[in-house]
């Protein structure tokens, strides 16, 4: 893609996000309140079942209580990320075959909507910590580029699984059922295991990695596991680029069968 | 100076999938045989489930020409297309377009019901690859063609049909390309819009753009294309001017249509007579023995040819007073064309010809079938006919195929009813030949 693709590229990516931003929510009440109640109704679930002793975990450093709130509001803009590209691809299907034109702007456009959304409901749980007393403002830039990482390894990863997610219909299911198995591999609602199997499984696992040590900075401002970190954003840049080449080479084939 | 070649299409064959399932299944295999190219794949066999949407097509086209692509439902036209503006990608051979391309594939089909006008047209406008640029300069030019006043502020689910195909065939004609692909999209909007869309692909093209049209309307594609391409499954069966591909079609259309089985059935004439068979003395009045027609071209400073019909009877009884009715049918036996009915004749008892003259027929060049009757002149009851329970005399306008003719020959519901014919009778002493 020349230079002028790419300014293409980009100023429909715009065009798009903006069109997009524009609809979303005009059917609905709470509008963009819906961003925060989701992750803190889910927050609330388990922090009420911890409560009412029925879930048993060991007191970390952090009160659970805005440990689990952090957490969820991660995963939730992890998963997000991981769920627009197909989306947006699938809704934008009728177009493939009557333009020519950068697939990528409609992924990029959607990853930005998926991140304003995000950041959002990222600034009001900041102003609650605040206020609780939680993070300082060094800790909270600190976090920034490890959740900007957790952000954009499930855009690579949901734009990977797309090309195929839009032939078979299978890869959105199996998307919504892996997410739900991902959600207990990684320590959302459960302390970070320090030993065993269940840190291997942590060590070895970027999502967990960058949530973890996103949380653990915008709480404390410490890195527990700095050359995970370093490795699982590399992952994250990696995934992304060959998921952009991957929807390019891909694009021709898809045209000739989904519209 | 020799014309820049904008399109050149080699080889091109392209292979789609009748069923989902396998289009689906091997849409994955192609997509990681892209990534990973392995040997067990051949582009140039069907896999199971497959056919060729197209197959080996190839032709070039230079700046200022304009083709048009015709051909049935499912020839392969809409692929071709999708294949030149880069949509799809050709399983083999390949195309290499110099410059830009204009795509019109379906007017307005991207438009965001919520935004305005305007918001639509930067939208539309980055969708046809204009560069922001581009856009800017070209505003004006987009806002004065689609010419939708105070509208343009208005959100688009308000804009009826005709205003979206305007709005949509505005952006997509103004981004400077160098070539035009227009599929089947004038069929929308009022005529004034069509008669503009069309000039201002005209002028296009005459400032050096290239233009290729795929379309059904015979007018449109031969006031629009010199050239013609026809498709016939995926093969090009045709290319040449686009008057004669234009009568390759017609004609073609006439050739598959079906063919009337109520040509060959009674009852379709209204004025049948019935004989009487306890009257002995109802025997007919005439036997015809043997029919024949024959056409002759116009002569010098006259529009028309004429025919000339003969019937060879033996008259039973003298002074009966007949008409004779000559009907033209198109191949199909659908539709008379053309009817004509002749002054009385006196038949005397005996041997004798019958010569039927339509001076001036004013059919086009084809084939035709023709029926005929003899009525009797004061009931009207028809007592001999021809072709309406038997089978037709077949009838050829010998001609030329011109660009006047192909309009005409689109419009199937003329009737041309010719009163002047002229019918003599001519007493025979030779023996009549078996019919």
């Amino acid at each position: 893609m020349n230079n002028l693709g790419i300014a293409i590229t980009f100023r429909l990516s715009r065009e798009l996000f903006v069109r997009n931003m524009m609809a979303r929510y005009r059917n609905s009440l709470l509008g963009y309140l819906w961003l925060i109640l989701s992750p803190l109704v889910l927050a609330g679930v388990w922090i009420f079942l911890k409560r009412t002793g029925n879930f048993q975990i060991q007191e970390a450093s952090i009160p659970y209580g805005p440990y689990v709130v952090t957490g969820v509001f991660l995963w939730q803009g992890f998963s997000r990320q991981l769920n627009c590209s197909l989306a947006q691809l699938s809704a934008s299907r009728h177009l493939f075959s009557k333009y020519q034109f950068p697939w990528e702007a409609i992924v990029l456009a959607a990853w930005a909507e998926s991140f304003v959304e995000f950041a959002i409901s990222m600034c009001v749980l900041i102003v609650v910590l605040r206020l609780t007393g939680l993070g300082s403002l060094m800790s909270i830039l600190s976090s920034l580029p490890l959740i900007a990482f957790l952000l954009l390894l499930g855009s690579g990863i949901g734009l990977l699984a797309a090309p195929i997610g839009l032939l078979y219909e299978d890869i959105g299911q199996g998307i919504v059922l892996g997410m739900q198995l991902l959600f207990f591999l990684v320590p959302i609602v459960y302390p970070t295991p320090t030993e065993g199997i269940g840190l291997l499984v942590v060590e070895w696992n970027p999502v967990a990695v960058l949530l973890v040590t996103a949380r653990e900075t915008l709480l404390t401002g410490k890195v527990s596991m700095p050359v995970h970190a370093i490795m699982s954003s590399l992952t994250a840049v990696v995934l992304a680029i060959l998921a952009l080449g991957f929807l390019r080479l891909a694009r021709t084939h898809i045209a000739e069968r989904v519209s | 100076m020799t014309e820049k070649c904008i399109l050149e299409i080699k080889g091109v064959s392209q292979r789609f999938s009748r069923s989902m399932r396998h289009a689906l299944r091997y849409g994955v295999y192609d997509i990681f045989h892209q990534l990973i190219p392995s040997h067990g794949d051949r582009p140039r066999q069907l896999r199971p489930g497959e056919f060729w949407a197209l197959r080996d097509v190839g032709f070039t086209l230079k700046e200022g020409e304009s083709l048009g692509i015709m051909g049935n439902n499912g020839a392969g036209k809409s692929t071709l297309l999708k294949l030149i503006a880069g949509i799809y990608r050709p399983t083999i051979g390949h195309i290499r377009v110099r410059g830009r391309i204009g795509a019109i594939v379906e007017l307005g089909s991207a438009f965001a019901p919520n935004l305005s006008g305007r918001e639509n047209i930067r939208l539309q406008a980055l969708l046809h690859g204009y560069s922001p640029g581009l856009l800017n300069r070209q505003m004006d030019d987009i806002l004065a063609f689609a010419d939708l006043g105070d509208f343009i502020d208005s959100p688009v689910q308000h804009y009826s049909t005709g205003m979206r195909a305007r709005l949509g065939f505005a952006v997509a004609v103004h981004g400077d390309p160098d070539l035009l692909l227009v599929d089947e999209v004038l069929a929308v909007g009022d005529l004034s819009f069509q008669n503009k869309c069309l000039r201002l692909v005209e002028n296009f093209r005459q400032n050096g753009g290239a233009v290729v049209y795929v379309g059904h309307n015979p007018f449109q594609m031969q006031a629009s294309c010199q050239r013609g391409i026809i498709l016939d499954k995926g093969c090009i069966q045709f290319d040449g001017s686009m008057v004669s591909a234009i009568d390759l079609v017609l004609r073609g259309a006439e050739l598959t249509s079906t063919v009337d089985q109520t040509l060959y059935t009674k009852g379709q004439l209204p004025f049948q007579t019935t004989p009487d068979p306890n009257d002995a003395d109802d025997r007919p009045l005439f036997e015809v023995q043997r029919t024949a027609i024959s056409y002759q071209p116009p002569s010098p400073g006259a529009n028309h040819g004429s025919a000339t019909i003969t019937f060879t009877l033996h008259a039973h009884r003298s002074s009966v007073r007949l008409n004779g009715l000559a009907a033209f049918f198109s191949p199909q036996g659908s539709q008379a064309i053309a009817v004509s009915i002749s002054d009385v004749v006196v038949l005397t008892s005996g041997m004798q010809k019958l010569t039927m003259v339509v001076p001036s027929l004013p059919l086009l060049p084809g084939s035709y079938l023709v029926k005929l009757c003899l009525i009797d002149e004061i009931t009207s009851f028809s007592l001999w006919n021809l072709g309406w329970s038997d089978k037709p005399l077949d009838f050829q306008v010998p001609g030329e195929a011109g660009y006047h003719s192909n309009i005409a020959k689109s419009i199937s519901s003329k009737i041309f009813f010719t009163s002047h014919m002229y019918l003599t009778s001519s007493e025979r002493s030779d023996e009549p030949t078996q019919k």
